[in-house]
């Protein structure tokens, strides 16, 4: 589903990593660890073509990430960081801002699509008449992941996903991302996440190795 | 009417004046005397120079001298726009041109044509002047906006990113920081319109009086400036905003890292 063969990234003349090669199979949940700074965030970033690689080659299914298939790639993908921006006055359009585009326009899903999936999320379907800049940082996640549950979104990239969690949100954000058939590449220092992914990888001086 | 011409030794007062501020500063230890001094003579030397240029471009009221000199002021605007908002000028400084062009020469071009119709239209007492200040105000307002946007798009990577995820075109993405970036950078101009008159009497309308228009007159003029400013403001801000995203963003649609000046070093 994700391979990365042979990847390097270096950034303003210093090699972050080197010979990365990954295959994420799909419905596959792996995570990433490492330190601040090794370079797992801009590693998870190039998958949709945030960060040119300097080595190596990068694919989504069958398409590798160059710019003529970035779109399409880009389609397929959510990502999801630990602090979701919200730009929208309410959460409501902060849900269905991805409509306002012209690429998902008429496409716009039904009042009982949203509430369904909001109910998958254990998300109150009164949230949406709040403010965007009152939600919690786990509300603001379970609104990403609602978000991209409506674009029928099948892979996701969760950048520390868990740390601005509260209980009920983990629970939620757990079964929907970690118990489902999506394909997740993740990074995570959360125990209880780790624990739940299929492998393990452990980023150090630029190398990556598979935990055991 | 005539204006009352200032004496040398009334002149020459008037510079003593900055000693008071001077003290100020010096009391209050902020260190600004020797910036302050500079930026003074400067200030005196360029108005002077320009003064004498502007009597020999009135003098001669050529065509082909007033559009040079309107060029070159767009120029120097141009780069001083480039080098406050931390831009790379070897990369931005064609869109950028281009945006304070079409701000400027649209609304000058309904002055000079349809509002105050001098004879010849190209008449320098007003073409140069009018060029002048909407220039100037273009140049402060696109430093807040150039700035304000591509700062704001490398500060809010993720979000911009999370945007493209979503299917925006390059366009949609940039869009929340295009508002964001053109509604703060207007934010004086709307400010100033609304207290104009009350708080302030504008130095343009100031001038005129004193110069010796009637102040009705001064008035329509300083009311015609101000639409002015606002609109080849906005024009400006809209034009330099769009006309740079195809310089700025590389082929996966991110922002270039080389779109921003080199920080010096030390």
């Amino acid at each position: 589903m994700i391979s990365f063969e042979a990847v390097a990234i270096s950034m303003q003349g210093r090699t972050l990593v080197r010979d990365i090669s990954l295959s994420v199979m799909a419905g596959e949940k792996v995570v990433l660890r490492g330190r601040s700074g090794s370079g797992k965030s801009t590693l998870l970033k190039a998958v949709v073509g945030g960060t040119p690689i300097t080595a190596g080659a990068i694919r989504v299914g069958s398409l590798a990430v160059v710019p003529e298939n970035i779109q399409r790639i880009r389609q397929e993908i959510a990502y999801i960081s630990q602090e979701p921006g919200m730009s929208r006055e309410t959460a409501a359009e902060d849900l269905l801002l991805p409509f306002t585009f012209k690429a998902h326009s008429g496409k716009e899903p039904t009042a009982a699509q949203i509430e369904a999936v909001l109910d998958r999320l254990l998300l109150d379907p009164a949230i949406l008449r709040q403010k965007s800049a009152t939600l919690s940082g786990g509300e603001k996640q379970r609104l990403v992941i609602a978000r991209a549950i409506l674009l029928d979104k099948r892979i996701f990239l969760a950048d520390e996903i868990t740390s601005a969690l509260d209980a009920e949100s983990k629970d939620a954000v757990f079964s929907f991302l970690l118990e489902s058939d999506h394909t997740v590449l993740s990074i995570s220092h959360d125990p209880e996440w780790i624990g739940r992914c299929s492998r393990v990888f452990t980023i150090e001086n630029g190398i990556l190795r598979e935990e055991k | 009417m005539e204006a009352l011409d200032i004496p040398l030794t009334g002149f020459a007062l008037l510079y003593l004046l900055l000693l008071l501020p001077l003290y100020l500063l010096r009391r209050l230890k902020l260190g600004l005397g020797r910036e302050v001094l500079i930026s003074v003579v400067r200030m005196s030397v360029q108005l002077f120079l320009v003064g004498i240029y502007l009597k020999y471009l009135f003098a001669v009221n050529s065509l082909l001298l007033n559009v040079l000199w309107i060029m070159v002021i767009m120029v120097v605007a141009n780069l001083n726009i480039l080098k406050k908002a931390g831009l790379a000028v070897t990369k931005l400084f064609w869109p950028s041109l281009a945006g304070v062009a079409c701000g400027t020469l649209v609304v000058l071009g309904i002055f000079l044509l349809l509002v105050v119709r001098p004879t010849p239209l190209y008449d320098a007492r007003y073409m140069i002047p009018l060029a002048g200040m909407l220039l100037g105000n273009c140049m402060n307002g696109n430093i807040l906006s150039l700035e304000r946007f591509y700062s704001g798009l490398r500060k809010d990577e993720s979000t911009f990113l999370t945007y493209l995820l979503m299917g925006a075109t390059l366009k949609e993405a940039v869009h929340p920081f295009m508002r964001e970036a053109i509604r703060s950078s207007l934010a004086p101009t709307i400010a100033s319109m609304m207290t104009i008159g009350i708080v302030s009497l504008p130095g343009m309308m100031t001038g005129q009086i004193l110069g010796g228009s009637f102040p009705l007159v001064a008035i329509k003029y300083q009311i015609m400036i101000m639409i002015g400013i606002f609109s080849s403001l906005v024009i400006s801000m809209v034009a330099s905003l769009y006309l740079s995203l195809p310089f700025a963003f590389d082929s996966m649609l991110m922002l270039k890292d080389e779109i921003f000046a080199a920080k010096k070093k030390g």
